[in-house]
């Protein structure tokens, strides 16, 4: 356990000043900043959305987010993770390290994990800062509504475990694939697919579906959570044994 | 006698089952500098790549400090450093932040950070980016990373590529320095025949996938000095040959010269007097070279 908390260590260092540890900051407050953009143009307040005023105003920002930039976020930086060691031709060096296979393999994920909750966190962090903001500058009455901190998390989760198999299925296409034209192609084809094929009766098949705005209202809402699971598991499952077994390993 | 790398019958063949290796062995004695020399495609990296596991689906065995690759790589690894190829550095970070990369990985001391950055040079870097690093620079980092955990192997593969002449001194001397003291096994490869002359104690000649020779380097140049010939460059090499001939000696002739076997400074005279008075313009007569340099290029040609 201490080897892969060491493992872990290493591979987040990679992520420092990287393109994947920029497009999580720059995709976390992005959407939140548009809305604060245009709140302080239209001098619109938190407080005009009525009750539970938080609650509006984060699914709001979250609808926006999680339909297209999440999703598309997700693809990116899962490829980014792997490229950056195809890029730098440094897999081989990772691979003579004394670390087994596997510790390498879930170290990267972590990290993949870690990056995305950081995302998540960059999120929430820019959804209390454009409510609170345009009240400042206006000299408008702060929200008498505290900051529903349970809502905020049980929704995270919930859409942190929406975004798995996206994580998991890119993950192991990068792994796979030195280009990373490719990972990044069949993530996009998979996702505008999916977008376009929402409203087939089937596609909560789609490993894409699960981030997608309406799919709580949709017919497959109350399994997005066991699906999503699933695929997870089966997605590393496979990535795990691809990667183990590749024949070239650097 | 101890070996700290030993390969038995190695073979590797490629997807599109063009055979790189057939059985190459080799046996990298303890605390030597062992040249692994080869001209380019001769398969060296290959053999490096399989004595460290980067490639799979050989034949044949490896040992590495007496274990076998095979279920024992984590543990192996602790001990050997490597570099293959070109130098493995994080463009966007630098220096010390690659070098941290490892050694969280190595779980050695934060110290030993800046101990390798000065071994190397690379001490005054700062923060500027590998990326921005010359090719040379790379290449002192990536054998700051092999060097990072204290390694009792070393294993190099063509370290001295893109370095400027006094760099390649620099490097070597710094190897030599790092065998003595510290008693590291060095397995170097290179198709520079002056470095490996000039650094390793052993040597093994790699062609085609072949081994040629393995052995000291003294034992290599002792065995070819019983080769020593003698070259003769004329108006008319075929009729040069058959006066040869007709002395009782064999000649060999090549595109432009005729080569005979060493004999006396007084038999070379008599020999060139002889092609003189039968109206043959003498224009060259040398000894063939005996430096590693000649030694490789027959090997390799024969």
């Amino acid at each position: 356990m201490r080897i892969f908390f060491y493992s872990v260590q290493s591979e987040w260092l990679k992520t420092k000043n990287s393109i994947a540890s920029w497009l999580c900051l720059v995709g976390g407050f992005f959407i939140p900043l548009l809305y604060l953009i245009a709140d302080i143009k239209n001098k619109t307040f938190i407080n005009s959305a009525g009750t539970e005023i938080w609650q509006t105003h984060f699914t709001r920002l979250w609808m926006n987010m999680s339909g297209f930039l999440l999703p598309m976020g997700l693809i990116l930086a899962s490829s980014l993770i792997t490229q950056v060691e195809f890029k730098n031709n440094s897999w081989k060096q990772v691979h003579v390290t004394p670390q087994k296979y596997s510790t390498i393999f879930f170290a990267k994920l972590a990290v993949l994990l870690g990056m995305t909750l950081k995302f998540f966190l960059f999120f929430n962090i820019g959804v209390i800062i454009a409510g609170t903001v345009p009240c400042l500058i206006f000299d408008h009455s702060f929200p008498k509504e505290n900051i529903p901190w349970l809502y905020f998390i049980e929704k995270n989760a919930r859409y942190f475990i929406a975004c798995l198999p996206i994580i998991a299925l890119q993950y192991l296409l990068s792994l796979q694939f030195k280009n990373f034209v490719i990972a990044v192609g069949v993530g996009l084809a998979g996702l505008i697919g999916t977008f376009i094929a929402f409203r087939w009766q089937y596609i909560y098949l789609s490993p894409f579906s699960y981030t997608n705005p309406f799919a709580e209202r949709s017919g497959f809402s109350e399994n997005i959570l066991l699906y999503a699971t699933i695929y997870f598991v089966v997605f590393t499952i496979i990535s795990f044994y691809l990667y183990v077994n590749k024949k070239i390993k650097g | 006698m101890e070996y700290c790398v030993q390969t038995t019958d190695l073979a590797y063949t490629f997807s599109n089952r063009q055979q790189v290796l057939d059985n190459v062995s080799i046996h990298v004695p303890e605390q030597c500098i062992y040249g692994f020399l080869g001209p380019n495609g001769a398969g060296k990296t290959t053999t490096l790549k399989l004595i460290l596991g980067l490639l799979r689906n050989h034949q044949g065995t490896i040992k590495i400090f007496n274990k076998p690759i095979a279920g024992h790589r984590v543990e192996i690894m602790r001990s050997v450093g490597s570099l293959i190829e070109s130098p493995s550095v994080y463009g966007h970070l630098s220096a010390k932040d690659n070098l941290r990369i490892f050694q969280k990985v190595y779980q050695c001391p934060q110290g030993r950070i800046d101990e390798v950055l000065s071994m190397t040079g690379l001490a005054n870097t700062g923060t500027k980016k590998a990326a921005q690093f010359s090719l040379g620079m790379k290449q002192r980092l990536g054998i700051a990373i092999a060097l990072l955990h204290h390694p009792a192997l070393l294993i190099l593969d063509e370290p001295t590529n893109g370095l400027d002449p006094n760099g390649m001194v620099e490097i070597r001397e710094f190897l030599k320095l790092l065998n003595r003291e510290h008693g590291t096994t060095i397995l170097i490869s290179s198709h520079l025949l002056t470095e490996i002359d000039r650094l390793a104690t052993h040597i093994g000649l790699i062609n085609k996938g072949r081994i040629l020779f393995e052995g000291t380097a003294e034992q290599l140049k002792k065995e070819k000095n019983r080769e020593t010939y003698i070259l003769y460059k004329t108006s008319d090499n075929q009729a040069a040959a058959a006066l040869f001939a007709r002395q009782n000696i064999k000649p060999a002739l090549l595109p432009d010269t005729i080569k005979i076997a060493a004999t006396s400074k007084e038999n070379v005279a008599g020999l060139n007097r002889l092609l003189v008075h039968n109206g043959l313009d003498v224009y060259e007569i040398t000894t063939e070279k005996n430096d590693l340099e000649t030694i490789f290029m027959n090997l390799i040609t024969d």
